[in-house]
């Protein structure tokens, strides 16, 4: 039997259906409802949104701790890809510790960070009996970027690790021979090299940290304040339920983070082009 | 100036800065899970198998583990059954279809688990639960939540296989697709065919999101147990998370495995039957 066109398409059919059914179906169906009310002349609840600063906070500041987790995870990222390409013989348990770092996200990591860094924890005890971290709290802003991070300097490692390892290592010797120091030469040669892979691995990144759920949840239950929670509380919140809202944070999550995975995907290709 | 070939720190700074950012969280976790007390000092105190004892004595606790495994094999298996099929189809005959494939594998980062469960918790839960069954949504909803593992283990397969000219050899031969896939494709790809599968059911395995808000209340999954525990002995959920872990851990060394066979698989392959 041969596989045609058509072959592969009926092939196809029952994965097709299933992503329509699980993933489309759902979200479409609440995004047109919602759309209609707000064509109509009944009450819509993006404008309910707007007059909120409840949500434009939560808005912003998963926008500002996706970008800066993102920022910090693609730093320490490929500087550890950059060690490991010059110490090949730590490269297989690094990947294993990666994918352990990968899965070590959502409850454990929050049970984790409340031993170490909780106003209990083991480090915050002892940082306090030598007078730093007198003001700390792992549920502000800066705990949260701190449990962000976390989980997003193994995603970072994984997705730049083959790119790093593709980095001609003559180019850097060559520049080093002609006496240029090693920041002028990432900043002229490496950097440009692996733009089109940065970009690409940064919009994996920030979509990862804008639709994390498990952990800020774990970290400070349906009162922390990120757009992931926010949208669950939402419908299953503690006081009343509020469905439309809820699908009006949805669908702007997902144009943000469609804008982001095809702008990074457009950019990559673009970068990768011009070179 | 200074000397140019002083050896450039930046990237040891960054290995072992994400090193400890990685490594710190399991080990604070492993040693709470082995010990009676951590509340004095840098270390804890009295080591002890209690815990991970409590574990396997207590019937809640393996209810919500056999719940997990079958659970989220369930959806790995639909996941690579469908997302397999799918995948080789489009690969061997119509790159239409392997577009719209890459495209579909994109959708589960643009809705994120979170906007999937509200929307089936309306759709499949409010407005047809009577007729759906909740474990079979759950399952479905989230094998197509794994479906770009499938596929993107199975591309970059296809790919580091060099699998074109062995497709162009066989039809060149007049062998039909099915002898091809039957005696060539599916045995080289045996060994991702199986590190995908198993990357799906780690990975559905830890899943949180939707098991909190689609599940909750009527079937029990390990991760919203570990969450629950947590109020009430830190201790026994820090046990049940080194168990879990271990296991995982375990599993994508497995994977690794798996992969990198890969290449040799071809070549081997040459032999006679």
């Amino acid at each position: 039997m041969q596989l045609t066109p058509a072959r592969a398409w009926l092939a196809a059919g029952p994965l097709l259906a299933l992503m329509a059914a699980a993933l489309l179906l759902p979200f479409g169906w609440r995004s047109l409802d919602l759309l209609r009310a707000c064509l109509g002349n009944a009450g819509c609840a993006l404008q309910e949104l707007w007059a909120d600063r409840f949500y434009v906070d939560a808005i912003t500041r998963t926008v500002a701790l996706s970008a800066a987790s993102t920022a910090l995870g693609l730093v320490l990222g490929l500087g550890a890809a950059l060690h490991l390409v010059a110490h090949p013989r730590w490269q297989k348990p690094v990947a294993v510790l990666a994918g352990l770092g990968a899965n070590f996200a959502g409850v454990p990591l929050a049970l984790a960070l409340t031993l170490l860094l909780g106003s209990q924890g083991v480090l915050t005890t002892l940082a306090r009996h030598a007078g730093l971290l007198q003001g700390w709290d792992l549920n502000s802003d800066a705990g949260l970027l701190l449990a962000y991070t976390a989980f997003q300097v193994p995603l970072a490692l994984v997705l730049l690790m083959a790119p790093v390892r593709l980095l001609d290592p003559a180019l850097a010797e060559a520049a080093a021979t002609l006496g240029a120091p090693p920041a002028t030469f990432w900043r002229r040669v490496g950097l440009p090299l692996l733009a089109p892979s940065l970009v690409e691995a940064a919009s994996l990144l920030f979509a990862n940290a804008a639709a994390a759920y498990a952990t800020p949840f774990a970290l400070a239950g349906t009162a922390s304040p990120v757009l992931a929670v926010r949208i669950a509380a939402a419908v299953s919140g503690d006081i009343f339920s509020q469905p439309e809202l809820a699908t009006a944070l949805s669908l702007l999550m997902a144009l943000l983070l469609l804008t982001v995975i095809v702008g990074g995907r457009l950019l990559a290709a673009r970068l990768r082009r011009s070179a | 100036m200074r000397a140019v070939n002083r050896p450039w720190r930046l990237p040891a700074f960054a290995f072992w800065a994400a090193a400890l950012l990685v490594l710190l969280p399991p080990l604070a976790v492993l040693g709470y899970a082995f010990s009676e007390r951590w509340d004095q000092g840098l270390l804890p105190q009295g080591a002890t198998l209690h815990w991970l004892a409590g574990l396997a004595a207590d019937e809640h606790v393996r209810g919500a583990a056999w719940n997990s495994v079958w659970i989220s094999g369930a959806a790995a298996a639909l996941a690579l059954l469908l997302g397999g099929a799918a995948s080789l189809a489009a690969h061997l005959a119509s790159p239409r279809l392997k577009t719209l494939l890459d495209a579909l594998a994109l959708a589960p980062y643009a809705i994120p688990p979170v906007v999937v469960a509200i929307g089936a918790l309306d759709l499949f839960v409010g407005r047809w639960g009577d007729v759906l069954d909740l474990r079979a949504v759950y399952v479905g909803v989230l094998a197509a939540l794994l479906f770009p593992l499938v596929h993107q283990t199975l591309t970059a397969a296809l790919q580091q296989l060099d699998a074109q000219p062995l497709i162009d050899a066989s039809r060149t031969l007049g062998a039909s697709d099915s002898l091809l896939l039957k005696r060539v494709l599916l045995p080289l790809l045996l060994p991702s065919l199986a590190a995908a599968g198993l990357l799906a059911w780690t990975t559905a395995a830890m899943e949180f999101a939707i098991a909190n808000l689609l599940l909750a209340g009527s079937l029990e999954l390990l991760q919203p147990l570990i969450n629950g525990l947590r109020g009430a002995n830190g201790h026994l959920a820090a046990a049940l998370i080194v168990v879990s872990l271990v296991l995982v851990t375990g599993l994508g060394l497995l994977i690794q495995l798996l992969t990198s066979w890969r290449t040799p698989a071809r070549s081997s392959s040459t032999k006679p039957a």
